[in-house]
């Protein structure tokens, strides 16, 4: 059964069952993002990571990994933008 | 708290060179090893890790393609890197903080105040015959059953209190006084506490039972407290002096010849060391199994007693030697005894005459001395069972 249709049918939250990236941006200087699979590129202006949904590209100033494990990554900084390629 | 953690299992920085540092976290990520405080840059990338994950992260660099270098060593593992195999060090402490807890929780020190007749030594022999002394838990004491026994044992005691402050235990104690005088408010007659015959009676409160002149014997009423009214008898605390003509006669016996046995203590003390409870002899020779007697002297640090004192034991002898007096050597010893006594029979009088008579009876010399004295007999008595 398609993950997003159980969603709907159980009253989910989204991305509960269909593993989609979850990005929580708090302000301009942190962003969590969960569903992350495999980081492309890491610059000090530039992070692009790979999800399930997409390319995900980060920039700003200043842009550090705090945290990396399979479940979750913490990046910190000054973001600019957040864009899906 | 995740700083804590990071000292207590060792962090470090490493810096990789060369080849791609997102295949590095990407591998680390899926090998679930935590990296932190990642800086990238054109030419190096610098991360931090867990010291026990340093080593799994080393094929990780090879796949990646990085050239890796230490940078920075932190944590409990290498501060304390060079104590490995000193197992001494650790006993050490152990054993050190194992002491502090057992020492600091016993009594090392025994401070008595307040005594004044009684001797500390006393005092902290009954103690000790109760279990507390130098190196007793007083936790476990039951303080109450303990001054309870105490103040039994030590009947000049009117009160005792133990109170511990750290190690030093604080002993306060408080000697019996004559008994206090009744208070005014309370009924109580004056009776006579020797015999004698009345001089002078003058009173103050109560109604006299006697008058100048009568012979009374010790216990007599001389101003009773029940005045008798109209209505029945009214009870007073009696008050007044009486002044009685009174007769002491004190007789001391001296031999002629007799066996006198002497205690002698050695003349060198036989030294020991004592810390906490433990003695350490400052002796070689064995010492002896008579009875022994010994001071101990407690070392002090600006006032305060320590828990180390220097004991000094001396051997105590009986000395057995006999003894050969002339009958003035006997009649001037019988003289002092008596004079010695007397001290403690009149009461605050004056003595009008004296009378001595010497006899010698059996190789015994007899002094007896006849005191007439002008003196204070009244002493307050409490009226029981007053209505």
């Amino acid at each position: 059964m398609n993950a997003k249709r159980a969603e709907q049918a159980l009253g989910l939250p989204d991305g509960t069952l269909s593993r989609e990236v979850r990005i929580e941006l708090i302000g301009r200087r942190k962003l969590t993002a969960e569903g992350c699979r495999r980081l492309l590129e890491y610059e000090d202006g530039c992070i692009r990571f790979e999800t399930v949904s997409g390319t995900v590209r980060l920039t700003g100033d200043g842009l550090r990994i705090d945290r990396s494990d399979p479940t979750v990554t913490v990046i910190t900084g000054r973001f600019l933008a957040v864009e899906f390629l | 708290m995740s700083k804590v953690i990071g000292w207590i299992k060792g962090t470090v920085t490493f810096r990789a060179e060369g080849g791609f540092c997102e295949r590095l976290l990407d591998e680390a990520t899926k090998e679930n090893i935590p990296l932190w405080d990642t800086v990238p840059s054109d030419t190096a990338f610098t991360a931090r890790c867990f010291a026990a994950d340093y080593r799994r992260l080393r094929p990780l660099f090879r796949k990646a393609q990085m050239r890796v270098r230490l940078s920075k060593r932190q944590g409990a593992p290498f501060a304390f890197a060079g104590f490995r195999g000193r197992w001494g060090l650790a006993v050490g402490m152990i054993v050190a903080f194992y002491l502090f807890e057992l020492l600091s929780s016993r009594v090392w020190v025994i401070n008595v105040t307040g005594n004044e007749t009684l001797s500390e030594e006393a005092i902290l022999r009954t103690l000790s015959s109760y279990g507390v002394a130098v190196g007793c838990d007083f936790n476990e004491a039951d303080v109450a059953a303990l001054r309870l026994s105490a103040l039994q044992a030590l009947p000049d005691l009117a009160w005792l209190a133990a109170n511990q402050d750290g190690c030093v235990l604080t002993v306060q104690v408080r000697e019996k006084n004559e008994s206090p005088p009744i208070s005014p408010a309370y009924p109580a007659d004056l009776v006579a506490a020797c015999d004698g015959v009345i001089e002078q009676l003058t009173v103050t409160a109560g109604v006299a039972a006697v008058k100048s002149g009568d012979t009374v014997k010790a216990g007599d009423l001389l101003i009773t407290g029940a005045v008798p009214t109209a209505v029945g008898d009214r009870f007073t605390h009696a008050a007044g002096t009486v002044i009685a003509h009174t007769e002491h006669v004190l007789t001391e016996r001296v031999p002629l010849y007799e066996t006198v046995t002497e205690t002698v203590l050695s003349s060198s003390p036989l030294l020991s060391f004592q810390v906490f409870s433990l003695s350490v002899p400052l002796y070689t020779d064995r010492p002896s199994l008579l009875v022994k007697k010994t001071q101990t002297q407690n070392l002090t640090l600006f006032g305060t007693k320590l828990p180390v004192s220097l004991c000094r034991s001396y051997e105590e002898k009986a000395v057995t030697h006999p003894v050969a007096r002339t009958e003035k050597q006997a009649e001037d010893l019988a003289r002092l005894r008596l004079a010695l006594r007397k001290a403690g029979v009149v009461r605050a009088a004056g003595i009008l005459g004296e009378t001595e008579q010497v006899t010698l009876d059996g190789g015994t010399v007899t002094v007896q001395k006849k005191l007439s004295c002008l003196e204070e007999i009244a002493a307050e008595r409490k009226i029981e069972n007053f209505p």
